[in-house]
């Protein structure tokens, strides 16, 4: 009699061993293949509570692109004098940050890795302060502070630079689309 | 289905497993079925209920299956030593309160693994100082210095040591990857960074050789070691490390062998134990006879030959260094390889905690420990089963020893954290969110 008891519990434990190894596997697996969390929203620390929602349409701003008011400079560089009405930084690209986080722009911005910064980027390439956007009349022009890892622009390095419609702003490891 | 829900279910199987492997222990040496057993298993089961429960209610997004695995593993170890010895196996239930009583407060106190960050020199520190303690304090169990004891119980502080500098090292890694990751100048031809960034790289590997010379004990020396490196290589990506690392420990093992009498003596036998089949060698020749006495199935629990009529051990040190041993004979080939496969589980799942982890700290932490848990793990199965030089680490979870399943119970608290901040990072869980960054 007790040896069948055994018996039948020394099978039981194996089945019930691989069968656990086996169930764990498998959802494993299924998780991996569809890739939970493959889509990633928002971070905690993101100060996107206060993020107004864009005041131009779309076919708006389509129609402000048409008629902007550019001027060439003597050196040949082309200048766009367009007033903005909602300068904002949209993240592209980035370690920390999501794409798509907004930073709305309000006169003179600071970029870097210190905590005092207007948008803070913790990355380790990039400078505690690194660059900063300034307003000259109706324009935002990035200055590059002195960062170890330099300032891009649509993938140039500059120490000064005016910021286009969707230009391309490269700071550390994040990419930044200006618009406006 | 929740994450909870999941655990839930996977500890009900757990459970099942650990009241099979008791009621067998105990049928096998009464010869009845009893209904003291099922109140053991009920303990056990109403331990890792508990556990489950905090996790619930403080990291509800959490991984799912390393608590179970947990479980499993802590029967069937806790089942060995009571088949073995049952005076320890009351001992060892003791310990597991402790730890699952550690695992609480970790998970109550520090809620979020980036809080440890903040303190990272002061806990690089107390790891250092419990080695150094070790060292200086530490009494010799068979030849190895790795136990202090204090109030009467013996403490074998290396255990805690391990996570403390994988704590530290993620902070100060992570801080520093870039730097060492950026090669400055050509060293026979092979790019590498800056030399004042190699000054880490060579306290470790000047702290493994003092282990390995003083504490005369090679198993946690080369743990340490590897978790370094492994690091490294996780930071920076540059295979240069690990080259270097292998290249720096095999110098270091080379003099340890020509110095340290204790460490030659294990190399001698791991090469030809049947030479010294009658001092030294013994207990690794019982360790492979009785392994190969169970078979492929085993046994069954409580019926294999492991003790004497005398009530000794047939492998000295059977409950703590040699536990693996026991569980092959009973279960056999079959249920070692399952053994084994759950140690694997759990590594797996904590490399995919650190490949989600939304920042280089959270990453290099669970990385980092699931290394050494891994590495451990092998260490000491491939030990008693003559792969490698037998050393004295622990079996994590299994072995007999308050040290060693406190601190990997501390060790699942920091995964679990790590894999519920991932969670709630990746979800748009709100509340969650916020009670996170309430944290802060």
């Amino acid at each position: 009699m007790i040896d069948t008891v055994l018996l039948a519990l020394k099978v039981g434990i194996l089945v019930l061993l691989y069968l656990f190894v086996w169930w764990v596997v498998r959802r494993t697996v299924r998780d991996t293949v569809t890739g939970q969390a493959a889509t990633s929203p928002p971070d905690v620390a993101l100060p996107t509570a206060d993020v107004p929602p864009p005041p131009v349409s779309p076919e708006e701003r389509d129609a402000r692109r048409e008629q902007r008011d550019v001027e060439r400079t003597m050196d040949g560089q082309l200048l766009d004098f367009t007033p903005h009405i909602d300068p904002r930084l949209v993240v592209e690209k980035s370690p920390i940050v999501p794409p798509g986080v907004i930073f709305p722009l309000e006169g003179w911005v600071t970029i870097g890795r210190a905590p005092s910064s207007s948008i803070v980027l913790d990355e380790p390439t990039v400078s505690s302060t690194h660059a900063r956007l300034v307003t000259r009349g109706q324009i935002y022009v990035v200055e590059d502070l002195g960062s170890t890892n330099g300032t891009y622009v649509n993938e140039r390095a500059v120490t000064e630079a005016q910021l286009k419609l969707d230009s391309r702003l490269r700071i550390g490891e994040t990419v930044f689309r200006y618009e406006e | 289905m929740k994450p909870r829900t999941v655990e839930l279910l996977f500890l009900v199987l757990a459970g099942a497993a650990a009241t099979m492997a008791y009621v067998s222990v105990y049928a096998g040496r009464y010869g009845e079925v009893s209904r003291a057993s099922i109140v053991y298993a009920l303990f056990f089961v109403g331990v890792f209920v508990v556990l489950h429960f905090v996790v619930r209610w403080l990291l509800p997004l959490a991984d799912p299956y390393l608590l179970p695995v947990t479980a499993l593993l802590c029967a069937l170890g806790l089942t060995a030593i009571y088949r073995l010895e049952p005076r320890l196996a009351q001992l060892q239930g003791r310990w597991l309160l402790v730890g699952a009583a550690l695992f609480i407060l970790t998970v109550v106190v520090v809620r979020d693994p980036l809080r440890l960050d903040r303190y990272r020199y002061v806990i690089g520190a107390v790891g250092l100082g419990l080695l150094v303690l070790t060292i200086v304090a530490g009494t010799e169990v068979r030849g190895a210095r790795l136990w202090i004891r204090l109030f009467g119980m013996s403490i074998q502080p290396s255990e805690f040591a391990k996570l403390a500098i994988v704590v530290f090292l993620a902070g100060y890694l992570d801080d520093k990857k870039v730097m060492l990751s950026v090669p400055t100048r050509r060293l026979l031809g092979v790019p590498v960074p800056a030399t004042k960034y190699f000054g880490p790289l060579l306290i470790m590997w000047v702290l493994s050789l003092v282990m390995l010379v003083f504490m005369k004990d090679f198993g946690m020396s080369l743990l340490f070691m590897a978790v370094f490196v492994a690091l490294l290589y996780m930071a920076t990506t540059r295979i240069v490390y690990v080259v270097l690392g292998a290249g720096l420990f095999a110098a270091a093992a080379a003099f340890a062998l020509s110095v340290v009498p204790h460490v030659r003596d294990r190399f001698d036998i791991w090469i030809d134990p049947w030479r010294y089949a009658e001092t030294t060698g013994y207990q690794l020749l019982q360790s492979l006879f009785t392994m190969a006495d169970g078979g492929v199935v085993g046994a069954g629990f409580g019926r294999g030959y492991l003790l004497y009529a005398a009530g000794d051990p047939v492998v000295p040190d059977m409950a703590t260094d040699f536990i693996f041993t026991a569980l092959a004979n009973e279960m056999g080939l079959l249920g070692a390889v399952a053994v084994i496969l759950c140690y694997l589980l759990f590594v797996w799942r904590g490399f995919r905690i650190a490949v989600w982890a939304p920042d280089g700290f959270s990453k290099l932490l669970a990385g980092g420990l699931a290394t050494a848990f891994g590495l451990q793990t092998f260490i000491i199965i491939g030990g008693v089963t003559r792969l490698i030089p037998l050393t004295g680490v622990t079996l994590p979870f299994m072995s007999y020893g308050g040290s060693s399943i406190v601190a990997n119970f501390i060790l699942v608290a920091l995964l679990l954290m790590v894999s519920h901040r991932t969670a709630v990072v990746h979800s748009g869980d709100e509340v969650q969110r916020r009670r996170l960054a309430e944290l802060r």
